[in-house]
């Protein structure tokens, strides 16, 4: 199956998705905050990325824009429970325009695999 | 009045010294002032003085226009006919005042023209004197505010809407980020037979964490919404503070240490007593004591400072943004409580803002940014203040003032 990145600041969201993933036969990298997430991408040699968008320092806008400059090919899902502030709004537009899908919090265990199986075979097509 | 008059009415200082242009003399002028004044855009009346009741003797055109009225109904009558049940009775009473006490006054108040239509009025009363200084009438100029007034009311209606935005975008994020794990644990919970025993009994733990932080939520919402700090009651100062610190303290993570300098202890404080809600008082510092471990990320020592302060409110606590604006009721002496942690500190930024709701420096899942702005509203409901001092790099101070309720037996 799928080497996934997944980054996120809220233990509970990192810890749930990652168990769905994992039982679905995914390899799962966990990072706790968006610079975390880039280092680890670096040298990861992942098949799918899923990034938070509203994050402290380093959001997952920034991160998008980081992977897609240095791994093109490397398909992105954001994953948002909204914003309040209006640094939040523009991370989730700049995210939207950029990532390859968006998920919006809170979604399925269904919704979750059917986007994740649906980037990863794009990319092996 | 001549322009020699007013010249000598000037000298004894009951009217303005007018700027006289070569060329217009005695009736000229009579006839300039008397055509300025009759179409001034200020609605301007003068009434006598010297007859009781002090009828109008005079209207102009925009008073006519502004009211409804022809000069022929009103002319002999009092200006109170502009009145209705919805104007202000205080802002009468200042004007009646002024009428007594031959002074000028400037008022906005609601009034009522003929057809019924309420308008609201900046209404300037004068008093006119002649030369000898004897009293003979009063000067009104009116102006018509009502589209100002609606303006600053919408503008109060739209940040209002703006506030609440946030709130629902704020508590939106909090919801979404706590359900997702819910939702996700409780799916994998439904395939029993796919699980192991410590997978079941991590989701059952996921969803109980996740849970409660939402009810956490929903409370701090709740609480911000009511603006209201519970029951309030009269509580022994030193008792109730100890009390409320053993709890916060107690709260606080292990790295944290908490130490207590400046603190008086219970025979200073005598029987002072605060009038308080003691779960509140309770909110209020594991909220401070939170914040503090958060800015020192979970290391050092919180220092935490009691005394009681003589001085007046105004005084005691800065006069900026971070205080409210109107002064004490209460008494002149309060319990001053500090509690100061070794942290990152704040700019002057955001000590402006930390006491709005839903304004956040922490990352998401870490604080929904109503603390502050609910404690900020409990201490305003024991007419207390808060604000907080800061250094970037140094650390910041919470000061907190609430009002004793007595002023005997201290120090006994």
């Amino acid at each position: 199956m799928a080497k996934i990145l997944l980054v996120d600041d809220m233990n509970g969201v990192r810890s749930s998705l990652s168990m769905v993933l994992k039982t679905a036969g995914h390899d799962v990298i966990e990072a706790e905050n968006g610079q975390v997430g880039l280092e680890k991408c670096r040298n990861g040699n992942f098949d799918l990325v899923i990034t938070d968008i509203v994050m402290p320092e380093v959001d997952g806008s920034e991160v998008i824009l980081n992977v897609k400059k240095s791994a093109p090919a490397l398909p992105v899902l954001a994953i948002s429970g909204g914003g309040s502030s209006i640094s939040a709004e523009q991370a989730l537009i700049l995210a939207k325009e950029t990532a390859d899908s968006v998920l919006a919090k809170p979604f399925s265990r269904q919704e979750l695999l059917d986007e994740v199986n649906r980037l990863i075979t794009k990319v092996a097509a | 009045m001549s322009p020699e008059t007013i010249q000598s009415a000037s000298r004894h200082g009951h009217a303005h010294s007018p700027s006289l242009t070569p060329g217009f003399q005695g009736s000229d002028w009579e006839g300039l002032i008397r055509d300025a004044v009759q179409s001034s855009a200020f609605g301007v009346t003068i009434a006598d003085a010297k007859q009781p009741d002090f009828p109008l003797i005079y209207v102009n055109d925009a008073f006519e226009r502004l009211t409804g009225y022809a000069s022929d109904e009103i002319l002999g009558l009092n200006c109170r006919f502009l009145q209705g049940p919805d104007t202000d009775p205080s802002a009468v009473a200042a004007i009646r005042h002024s009428l007594c006490s031959r002074t000028s006054v400037t008022r906005m108040l609601l009034n009522y023209r003929k057809d019924g239509r309420r308008f609201w009025n900046r209404f300037q009363l004068s008093p006119v004197r002649d030369p000898s200084g004897a009293l003979q009438g009063f000067l009104g100029m009116q102006v018509d505010i009502t589209e100002d007034v609606q303006r600053v009311g919408l503008e109060t209606e739209r940040q209002k809407l703006e506030t609440l935005g946030q709130l629902a975008g704020g508590v939106a994020h909090e919801l979404n980020n706590a359900l997702q794990p819910i939702s996700l644990y409780a799916e994998m919970l439904g395939d029993l037979d796919g699980l192991a025993d410590d997978a079941k009994r991590e989701c059952i733990a996921g969803i109980r964490n996740n849970a409660s932080y939402t009810a956490g939520v929903v409370q701090q919402i709740l609480s911000f919404a009511r603006r209201d700090s519970g029951a309030e009651q009269e509580l022994v100062l030193a008792d109730v503070m100890s009390e409320a610190l053993d709890f916060a303290t107690e709260l606080t993570p292990s790295g944290v240490s908490v130490a207590r300098t400046d603190w008086i202890d219970a025979k200073a404080l005598g029987s002072s007593r605060i009038c308080i809600n003691r779960v509140a008082l309770f909110q209020v510092l594991v909220n401070l004591f939170k914040n503090a471990a958060d800015a020192s990320d979970g290391r050092g020592t919180i220092t935490v400072g009691l005394s009681i302060q003589d001085v007046g409110i105004q005084h005691a606590a800065p006069a900026d943004h971070r205080t409210a604006e109107k002064p004490s009721a209460a008494g002149s002496r309060y319990a001053h409580l500090r509690v100061c942690d070794e942290g990152h500190g704040m700019d002057d930024e955001t000590l402006k803002h930390i006491f709005e709701p839903f304004y956040t420096t922490k990352a998401p899942g870490q604080g929904t940014g109503l603390g502050l702005s609910t404690i900020y509203g409990i201490v305003e409901s024991w007419r207390g203040r808060i604000w907080a001092e800061s250094t970037v790099g140094k650390g910041t101070t919470f000061h907190l003032l609430i009002p004793l309720t007595d002023t005997v037996g201290q120090g006994s």
